[in-house]
């Protein structure tokens, strides 16, 4: 599936960048160089709207007001003003997030898959990473089909793991969640239980990975 | 002490002594006088009784009764008395210790206050030592004027109450002037008020030298503030104008990356390195001046700090890929949300993603990590295992354009200003800023605070 972004920016040579990275990430874009324009087009059909803040006779978070009064398609605002006023009025107004040039081209990918990933992940109850599978509202964990029996603590781990898919968790957090925090030497404890857990997971334990400086993550994978 | 307070006792401190010395000074050359006038009457009595004035003395005394107030009215009598002070006549008082002690040390003529009967006199002892006779010394009584005391000395004292009271009255309205010329200074800001000047005296004179002085002052404060304004505004506008060519660099250096055999992306990636560095500077650049600016160019606000290191990471993570350091973080489960200026906070913790990044080889790891510290407070911190700081470069290491040693042997050029700005921010927020240097080597840089919590 290609998602659609509506792309707002005046200056051309930045535009034809921009929708250049976008397409060759498998994004169906739309460009419009002024505000007028912009104005007058439908926002529903778009995934994602990227708007540049100052363009020729429109004040970007002018377009963004009138856009929330009819919809609720994130917006990404490009911004070369480093004003907090108005990042935070942008904010305000329903953007979901800001890019500040100058940007790398992968770094306004990454920001655009962030955005257009996140209600996803939000409804989803059932994790998956290879052939572990945990179902969070169930409170099951199974192992290539095969149910497996976990501590308390154990499971507590897992499940803030699978919580946050693919996004590394850092040791204070899993302590203060997971584990005991008034318990002195919870640290120390804390890889304790994770190798245990490991251990008890098998082959799948290695989707468990210890992030340097970080804590652990559970990574994604693909079933089978 | 007030001004009419300090006149009234300098008036008292200099008028009273003053009054009680020049009293004091009337009474002795009144006591001078009258002794002079005994000394005179006696040489002028014994002159007009001749050679025999002592045998005179002598008989007359032999037939007087009464003492020494007997005959007062028409002449006071005169007491012969020996070398040895002992009196050549039945009636003669006897000699007064401190007469006696004088005309011992040698005085030709001693005096001393008595009373005789109520009466306050004066006893004189003159020394007829020029003259050969048994009358070595005689004794004579004067009266002492009435006035030569309390009353004499109470009138001046009054005198001088009166006239430090007039004193005091007559400065009321002059530090009534300076009263009101004080208060109208301390209402006053930035000279918006003119001060009183009416008058034609040195306080009018003073009022109008302060407004002057004032609205100087006003003149170049706002010439200051202009000056900072534009400067400022020259800042803005020009970083701004360049992270538009700086974005549009950027990309087509990817783009030639991409395309490029790899000795020629080598280069490239250098060369997307260096430009990376500028947007840095660029930005900092950007921070500084409006750190300089002051308060009212800072904007507090609420900010999701877990969007804000993604954000950051987001950002470095290209050019830590290009240069195959390991960049992670995280952020707690749910968002973690606290008041701070948005683009300050931003910038000082992306400085500290982008040493990290740039100070650490190929195949190190930087991770940014946010984690909750009880209820209100927050840390983030920013881990490498890069070359790590020494003693020395630890202890400056926030100092305004200090760089350590590694960054100055492998990047010559660059500002220090990233770590200067994160200090100031840090202050202006009122967080902890921290510098640790682990066993294992590397840098553990730690921001932290708590929610809402911001410096004066």
């Amino acid at each position: 599936m290609n998602f659609r972004i509506l792309l707002v920016e005046d200056d051309e040579k930045l535009a034809t960048q921009i929708v250049g990275y976008l397409e060759k990430a498998n994004f169906e874009v739309t460009w419009l160089a002024d505000g007028d324009r912009a104005r007058r087009e439908d926002p529903s059909p778009y995934a994602l709207i990227i708007l540049d803040l100052m363009l020729p006779g429109t004040y970007g978070l002018d377009l963004l007001k009138e856009w929330r009064a009819r919809s609720e398609v994130p917006v990404l605002i490009l911004s070369a003003r480093d004003h907090s006023a108005d990042k935070v009025r942008g904010l305000a107004l329903g953007a979901d997030d800001y890019v500040t040039k100058p940007f790398w081209p992968d770094e306004l990918v990454a920001r655009v898959h962030a955005r257009l990933r996140r209600p996803v992940l939000g409804r989803s109850t059932v994790v998956r990473s290879g052939s572990l599978v945990i179902d969070l509202d169930g409170g099951t964990v199974e192992v290539a089909g095969e149910a497996l029996s976990l501590a308390p603590v154990e499971r507590n781990l897992l499940f803030l793991l699978a919580r946050r898919l693919g996004a590394a968790v850092s040791r204070a957090e899993l302590v203060d969640i997971a584990l005991d925090p008034e318990n002195p030497g919870s640290e120390r404890t804390l890889d304790v239980h994770m190798s245990r857990l490991r251990k008890k997971l098998g082959d799948e334990g290695k989707r468990i990975a210890t992030v340097w400086g970080v804590g652990y993550r559970l990574e994604k994978g693909t079933s089978g | 002490m007030k001004l009419r307070g300090k006149v009234a006792l300098t008036l008292g401190v200099l008028i009273v002594p003053f009054t009680v010395a020049l009293v004091a000074l009337y009474a002795r050359l009144e006591r001078v006088a009258i002794e002079e006038a005994a000394v005179d009457a006696v040489r002028a009595r014994i002159e007009g009784a001749g050679e025999a004035w002592c045998e005179r003395l002598l008989v007359r005394g032999q037939g007087r009764r009464g003492g020494p107030m007997r005959g007062m009215r028409r002449a006071s009598p005169i007491f012969p008395y020996d070398a040895a002070h002992a009196g050549l006549v039945p009636d003669a008082p006897p000699m007064p210790e401190p007469l006696r002690e004088a005309l011992d040390e040698g005085a030709e003529v001693a005096s001393m206050r008595t009373e005789l009967r109520g009466i306050p006199m004066l006893a004189i002892a003159v020394r007829l030592s020029d003259i050969e006779s048994p009358c070595e010394t005689v004794l004579v009584h004067r009266p002492i004027p009435p006035r030569v005391v309390g009353p004499a000395l109470a009138l001046p004292l009054l005198v001088s109450i009166v006239a430090i009271g007039i004193a005091m009255l007559a400065a009321g309205p002059i530090v009534g002037r300076i009263r009101r010329l004080t208060d109208a200074v301390r209402q006053s800001r930035d000279g918006d008020a003119p001060l009183p000047t009416e008058g034609n005296d040195e306080i009018a004179e003073l009022a109008t030298a302060l407004d002057a002085h004032r609205q100087r002052e006003r003149a170049q404060m706002d010439a200051l503030r202009a000056r900072d304004q534009a400067l400022t505004d020259y800042v803005a506008n020009t970083t701004h104008d360049l992270m538009l060519p700086l974005t549009v660099l950027q990309g087509h250096l990817v783009t030639m990356r991409d395309a490029a055999d790899p000795a020629t992306a080598t280069v490239v990636r250098s060369a997307l390195e260096e430009s990376h560095h500028i947007a840095s500077i660029v930005q900092n650049l950007s921070a500084a001046a409006k750190l300089d600016a002051g308060a009212p160019h800072l904007h507090f606000a609420d900010v999701d700090l877990s969007a804000l290191i993604e954000r950051v990471a987001a950002r470095h993570r290209p050019i830590a890929r290009e240069k195959a350091v390991s960049l992670e973080h995280a952020v707690p489960e749910t968002p973690l949300r606290i008041e701070a200026d948005p683009t300050l906070l931003e910038q000082a913790v992306s400085n500290l993603v982008h040493n990290a990044v740039r100070y650490t080889e190929g195949g190190g790891h930087v991770a940014v990590v946010l984690d909750r510290r009880g209820e209100e407070g927050f840390r983030i911190r920013v881990i490498d295992d890069g070359p790590g700081l020494s003693d020395e470069e630890l202890e400056r290491v926030t100092e305004r354009r200090f760089r350590g040693g590694a960054a100055r042997s492998r990047h010559p050029h660059g500002l220090g200003l990233g770590l200067h700005i994160v200090r100031d921010v840090a202050e202006r927020h009122g967080f902890s800023l921290s510098f640790e240097r682990p066993q294992e080597g590397g840098l553990v840089v730690e921001l932290a605070g708590t929610r809402g919590k911001r410096a004066a």
